[in-house]
């Protein structure tokens, strides 16, 4: 049972514990042509190479051994697309043993989604991060890497350690699943994490950041507000509003801008965005230099945005180095601030004379938010009253509250209205059985969930059309319909029988 | 995969061979082997026939001595490679036909043509024919008695039904091997058994044991046994394997490994691997080859295992590994 996913890495309990090492001669053994796994026996039999045969070896009702990784590792898209054929034949929940892999490559083969491993392969011959060696430093360098990779992957970091492994073959697993498999593996990925660390230029593939880039596209709408376009540089410090940088180019915007951050790996961050994952939580190296595809994915994204929203007028303040954007800004008629002119962005600012009370740009953000994080229209938050101050706030419709907000994920969160509100739009909507959870539901009670759902997404809980409760998704869509075991949505509130 | 899908993979493999209508012995030559303990010249015929029939339906995983034999061949013109073999003959003690075929095979080998080999090597000590176990017919052994000169030599390979079945696709089982061998034995003729080392599909440890339990199997109706270590064949399923590096030859190393764990059984166990230090053969790290298969054919002359004894080479600590791991892998690309 997956206790938690990154893509198609997992964390699973129940028959064994994985991610797991084998010992060759402990949990491993050959006796003659028996192949003892955690003291169960298989016949070994005639075992193909893939030029012939590529078959999985079933070894219990959740356990298939992978035969010929090092023959499939030598042509990768191979290997990739035969994983995943494997994944759709077997079902993405049943536990994957790579024996006998070079062990430098476990990162990148748990990212893979396999499960189950063994130090064979370090018995043979030395093993470095770098691949085979004259000697080794460490005598178990397979549990190192496992232990690693645990480490990374409970900190959400598998992917930074996955982009940094020194080897080619590592890099085109990683690369054929970034460019043939995004949709599959962002169904898998959670919508939230504490840290986003753009190590690569691979970074930009990330499907976290494909999915930033796709949800722009297809779920942005600008608030009503936003007349006059602002576009701002990035901050090291996130979210950008609290950064040095920001406070003190606010003290000088003297109308109310609709502010645009341009950055690197996300493209484009609207200020209503900017505490959602992972515009809050990304980092990046920063040397002041912008690589070629960096500039391609932030120009096509200012394309984008000019051609499907229209503005009154467009200010630019950005440092020298984003001059690449400078024949697309002058082409839809921007009036440009190159550099760290504070003093003309306030004369800019204060000559477009536009504003708008506070209150009604927050209440707009928070419906651009609304529509970001929901697919609904942002017109859910017209006459609602916020309440407390941002970033600690409720918003109220009349004398009900409609959603709360939680500023370290830069998410709304669910109120029995908003549910059901959700549950009329049959987005994010979790089916369940009859009856009245009582404390979390679990994947056994599931009737039907929204596909749309990922793990840490807030979710409405019903029964038919009959509101039963809201909460966070602990599992995403997939794992709710497949799996019969484990929490899937933490309930924070609930309809009593 | 099934069987069928085996075959026609070696069929398909099989059809880009060009075989060509050639004429007359496919070899002549001498060479030293063992005769009832000593060492002898041997003189060694191959005939060019039609071929194995087997091989005509789909044939062995590693065989590709179809390559040589021509489809068209006649009686009349086997019979003229009866005399030029009878013409090269120097009255060698030990005689030995190959056919790449069956000797005992009427439809290869016509009877009139089996007939004048015998009457023509009569005088040899011994005359050693080869043939799959499906011809050796009760008419045939007490055919073979009248002589009491010729031995018959069977190509077991394995004492493994699976090996015989899904790795080399051999066409018979082991109890086909048993009955003919048993036929051979109660007419009081001698046999000889090949054994060969590491097949396709199998790990160098379990093709090690696997050739050192069929040897234990064949010395019983065998006087001596050959182990005959993999030897890559143009347009063979075991080739096309190999190009991929899927297979590799067995080591040297395993040779040696097999004659000293079944030099005291009470038959002669001999092995002179054909392209031995060779890629395409049994072979070690290159350094070492030349030694070791020079050990390996001194005590396959004189089964004395001293000849056997005290060989190194850094590279026996690879082959060691090899046998411990590979299993493990389930995958046969790190043996190289």
């Amino acid at each position: 049972m997956p206790l938690k996913r990154f893509g198609f890495a997992k964390a699973t309990e129940g028959e064994i514990k994985t991610p797991k090492l084998l010992r060759v001669g402990k949990d491993i053994e050959f006796e003659g042509d028996t192949f003892i796994f955690l003291g169960k026996e298989i016949k070994r039999g005639v075992v193909y190479p893939t030029s012939l045969e590529q078959r999985e070896i079933k070894i219990t009702e959740n356990i298939y051994l992978i035969p010929n990784l090092g023959d499939l590792l030598r042509n990768t898209r191979e290997l990739v697309d035969y994983t995943m054929a494997l994944r759709d034949k077997l079902g993405f929940d049943k536990l994957f043993y790579a024996p006998g892999i070079p062990p430098h490559l476990l990162p990148v083969f748990f990212y893979l989604g396999y499960d189950i491993f063994d130090d064979s392969r370090e018995k043979l011959e030395p093993y470095s991060l770098i691949g085979p060696a004259e000697n080794s430093s460490i005598s178990n360098f397979t549990e190192f890497m496992l232990q690693e990779t645990l480490k990374a992957f409970n900190a959400g970091r598998l992917r930074e350690l996955v982009e940094s492994i020194p080897d080619n073959k590592a890099k085109e697993i990683l690369r054929i699943l970034d460019l043939k498999y995004y949709e599959k593996q962002e169904l898998f990925w959670p919508i939230w994490a504490p840290t986003l660390n753009a190590v690569s230029h691979d970074s930009l593939f990330r499907p976290d950041i494909q999915r930033w880039l796709q949800r722009l596209k297809e779920r942005y709408i600008k608030p009503l507000y936003a007349k006059y376009l602002l576009f701002l540089p990035c901050s090291a410090k996130k979210p950008y509003s609290i950064s040095k940088s920001h406070r003190e180019m606010r003290k000088h915007i003297k109308s109310t801008m609709h502010e645009v951050i341009l950055t690197s790996p996300l493209a484009l961050v609207p200020r209503e965005l900017e505490a959602f994952y992972p515009a809050q939580n990304y980092d990046i190296p920063v040397i002041g230099h912008w690589y070629e595809e960096e500039k391609k994915m932030i120009r096509e994204a200012v394309q984008w945005y000019l051609e499907k929203f229209q503005y009154e007028g467009i200010i630019s303040y950005l440092p020298e180095s984003m001059r690449f954007l400078e024949d697309i800004l002058r082409e839809n008629g921007a009036e440009m601030i190159w550099g760290h002119d504070l003093k003309e962005l306030e004369r800019v600012t204060r000559k477009i004379d536009y504003h708008v009370p506070g209150r009604e740009v927050l209440r707009e953000n928070l419906g651009v938010l609304a529509a970001y994080q929901f697919g609904i229209d942002p017109e859910i938050m017209k006459d609602t009253t916020i309440k407390g101050r941002f970033p600690r706030i409720d918003i109220w419709k009349g004398k009900r509250r409609l959603f709360g907000y939680n500023p370290e994920k830069g998410m709304l969160t669910l109120t029995k209205d908003s549910a059901e509100i959700l549950l009329k739009e049959n987005r994010y909507t979790v089916k369940i059985d009859d009856f009245h959870p009582e404390g979390d539901v679990f994947a056994a009670g599931i009737m039907d969930a929204s596909p749309e759902i990922r793990e840490g997404d807030e979710v409405t809980v019903a029964f038919n059309q009959e509101l039963r409760g809201w909460g966070t998704a602990r599992m995403c869509a997939y794992d709710m319909l497949q799996e019969r075991k484990g929490k899937a949505v933490k309930i924070r509130g609930r309809i009593k029988d | 995969m099934e069987l069928s899908e085996l075959q026609r993979k070696i069929r398909e493999i099989r059809r880009n061979a060009k075989r060509e209508e050639k004429k007359g012995l496919i070899g002549a030559w001498r060479e030293r082997d063992r005769l009832n303990g000593e060492i002898v010249d041997a003189f060694v015929v191959i005939l060019r026939t039609r071929g194995c029939r087997w091989a005509y339906h789909s044939g062995c995983s590693m065989c590709g001595y179809f390559n040589d034999t021509n489809p068209k061949m006649s009686e009349e013109e086997l019979l003229n490679q009866v005399r030029e073999a009878k013409e090269k003959y120097r009255g060698e003690r030990l005689v030995k036909i190959f056919t790449s075929g069956s000797f005992l095979d009427d439809w290869e080998v016509p009877p009139k043509v089996q007939e004048s080999i015998y009457e023509e090597f009569q005088d040899a000590e011994r005359l050693i024919v080869e043939s799959r176990p499906e011809y050796v017919t009760k008419k045939k052994a007490e055919m073979l008695q009248k002589y009491g000169n010729i031995m018959v030599a069977l190509g077991l390979e394995s004492a493994n039904d699976e090996t015989l079945l899904y790795r080399i696709n051999k066409g018979f089982r082991v109890e086909d091997y048993k009955m003919a061998a048993e036929l051979l034995n109660e007419h009081g003729i001698k046999v000889k058994t090949y054994v060969l080392l590491k097949p396709p599909f199998m790990t160098e440890r379990m093709a090690i044991e696997e050739a050192i339990s069929s040897i234990e199997f064949a010395s019983r109706y065998s006087e001596v046994v050959s182990l005959n270590p993999m030897n890559i064949q143009n347009y063979t399923l075991v080739e096309y394997l190999w190009r991929r590096g899927e297979y590799r030859a067995p080591w040297l190393w395993s040779v040696v490994e097999v004659l000293r764990r079944t030099h005291e059984l009470p038959v002669e166990v001999v092995s002179y691997p054909t392209a031995g230090g060779t890629k395409r053969g049994a072979h070690n790290c290159g350094k070492c080859d030349e030694k070791v298969l020079k050990a390996i054919v001194n005590f396959s002359l004189t089964q004395d295992i001293k000849h056997l004894e005290n060989l190194h080479c850094p590279c026996m600590e690879r082959w060691r590994k090899i046998i411990d791991v590979e299993d493990y892998l389930w995958d046969y690309t790190a043996n190289l």
